[in-house]
């Protein structure tokens, strides 16, 4: 005997119980319940594959108690005459549909307790339809049957005219779009950015000065001066420190004010001294410190004495001097002073 | 813009700014930027030239006036007041004692 479907689809877009009034729910629950009596294997089965786990006995006796349930609502007829036994059919009944709708995490399920068995029906429906349609039978007919509605289903939900015909490649299309988006999105600014950097070096590379390029690729030494302490640094044009040093690992320094006065002379020296292996051809001094101008000169000669020492007619790389000191306008609260 | 105006610095000879590294996360770009602090050019390899003219150029800036005002700790506001009408007294007087030895000096040369 052929079971005659619905024309409409049942799913999470069209639920039964916004759509249909009462009358065709019923013709709906009557069609379903026929169908789990017909074939209650291939439903096990599923169910399986949807939990991901064993199934128990207490759910299988949950699960006829919610089919006999749906015969008592749909048919009216009062089966049992004991009010106990309904209660007891209830409780399970109860506990199934928290099962259920615990494993769904569905957060637009109503909270009606017939609108929550619909769902649950359509989509094992759904399930079901999907495995029938992998062999060649006479239940492809039907399959052909639902995909036509199917295909309707998706013309007027998506309203998409390139759409095709079927109701999954729809749905790809759409994921397709949305990845083109993306990419689009994300790939455009980098490729601007590249454009105009490619842009612009190609204009740098046609210019005919070597002064500049001589001056742009000095190397850098920074002399920072503290109160009582100095650090010498040699980088390159960019900033990558080649050589370093401070007074800590000098030998010949003693504490107190000898280390204090003499700090930056003796740094300066030992740093130019090492420096000058490193093959500089074109150096600009910077100098960082709130203490007094003579001691920043004496820094400076001590690095280029350093640098030229034991050759005497080599020449002096300097090229430029800066002083980088900065003071704040009325910046961060000064530290207190100390009690002595 | 910048590239520009990188080349035109290039002709002028003696130019306010400085090409400085800016990272800029994807490359290295060089970007001018106005120089902070006092800059000079050794020219002909004269460090003590250019020594010289720094010093100088230091002084007229003020730069060694804040250093030598320099202040290390903080000061409250109400210590603020104390030492300013100390220094004020402090000036008076000085201005007092001035004004004694002036006249001191006038008696003697008169021969009063």
């Amino acid at each position: 005997m052929a079971v005659d479907l619905p024309s409409h689809h049942f799913s999470r877009r069209n639920p039964p119980f916004h759509s249909t009034p009462p009358y065709d729910l019923a013709v709906y629950l009557k069609t379903t319940n026929q169908g789990f009596q017909k074939q209650p294997v291939t439903f096990w089965g599923l169910r399986d594959r949807n939990c991901g786990r064993i199934v128990s006995e207490r759910h299988v006796r949950g699960f006829s108690s919610s089919n006999f349930d749906w015969r008592n609502l749909i048919v009216n007829e009062n089966v049992n005459a004991d009010d106990s036994m309904q209660d007891a059919e209830n409780r399970n009944s109860e506990k199934w549909n928290n099962m259920r709708l615990n494993m769904n995490a569905d957060a637009k399920a109503p909270p009606n307790f017939v609108q929550n068995r619909g769902n649950i029906n359509s989509r094992s429906w759904n399930n079901m339809r999907q495995n029938l349609n992998a062999p060649p039978n006479f239940m492809g007919n039907r399959e052909n049957i639902n995909s036509r509605s199917q295909n309707n289903l998706g013309q007027n939900v998506d309203a998409n005219a390139d759409a095709l015909p079927d109701f999954m490649q729809d749905k790809e299309n759409i994921n397709i779009g949305s990845k083109n988006d993306a990419e689009t999105g994300w790939n455009s600014r980098p490729m601007d950015f590249v454009r105009g950097i490619i842009d612009e070096d190609n204009f740098m590379k046609g210019s005919p000065f070597h002064q500049y390029q001589y001056e742009q690729d000095a190397d850098f030494v920074h002399i920072k001066m503290l109160r009582n302490n100095t650090f010498v640094t040699v980088t390159d044009s960019q900033g990558n420190i080649k050589l370093s040093g401070s007074a800590g690992p000098l030998k010949d320094l003693k504490s107190g004010q000898k280390l204090s006065r003499y700090a930056a002379e003796a740094t300066a020296e030992v740093v130019g001294r090492k420096a000058r292996g490193l093959g500089l051809k074109s150096v600009v001094m910077k100098v960082n410190g709130f203490t007094h101008f003579r001691r920043k000169r004496n820094a400076i000669m001590s690095w280029k004495e350093g640098f030229t020492a034991g050759s005497r007619g080599d020449r002096n790389p300097i090229v430029y001097i800066e002083d980088t000191t900065r003071k704040p306008h009325n910046g961060c609260r000064l530290p207190k002073k100390r009690r002595i | 813009m910048n590239s520009v105006a990188r080349r035109l610095s290039s002709l002028v000879r003696h130019s306010g700014f400085t090409p400085e590294p800016f990272n800029n996360g994807h490359h290295q770009m060089q970007q001018l930027q106005q120089c902070r602090g006092i800059r000079v050019k050794v020219m002909g390899g004269n460090l003590e030239a250019a020594l010289g003219l720094m010093q100088r150029k230091m002084q007229s800036s003020g730069i060694e006036r804040m250093i030598k005002q320099e202040q290390r700790f903080h000061i409250k506001n109400s210590e603020k007041r104390v030492l300013a009408q100390k220094n004020l007294e402090r000036k008076i007087r000085s201005e007092d004692l001035a004004k004694k030895l002036k006249a001191i000096m006038i008696k003697k040369v008169r021969g009063l």
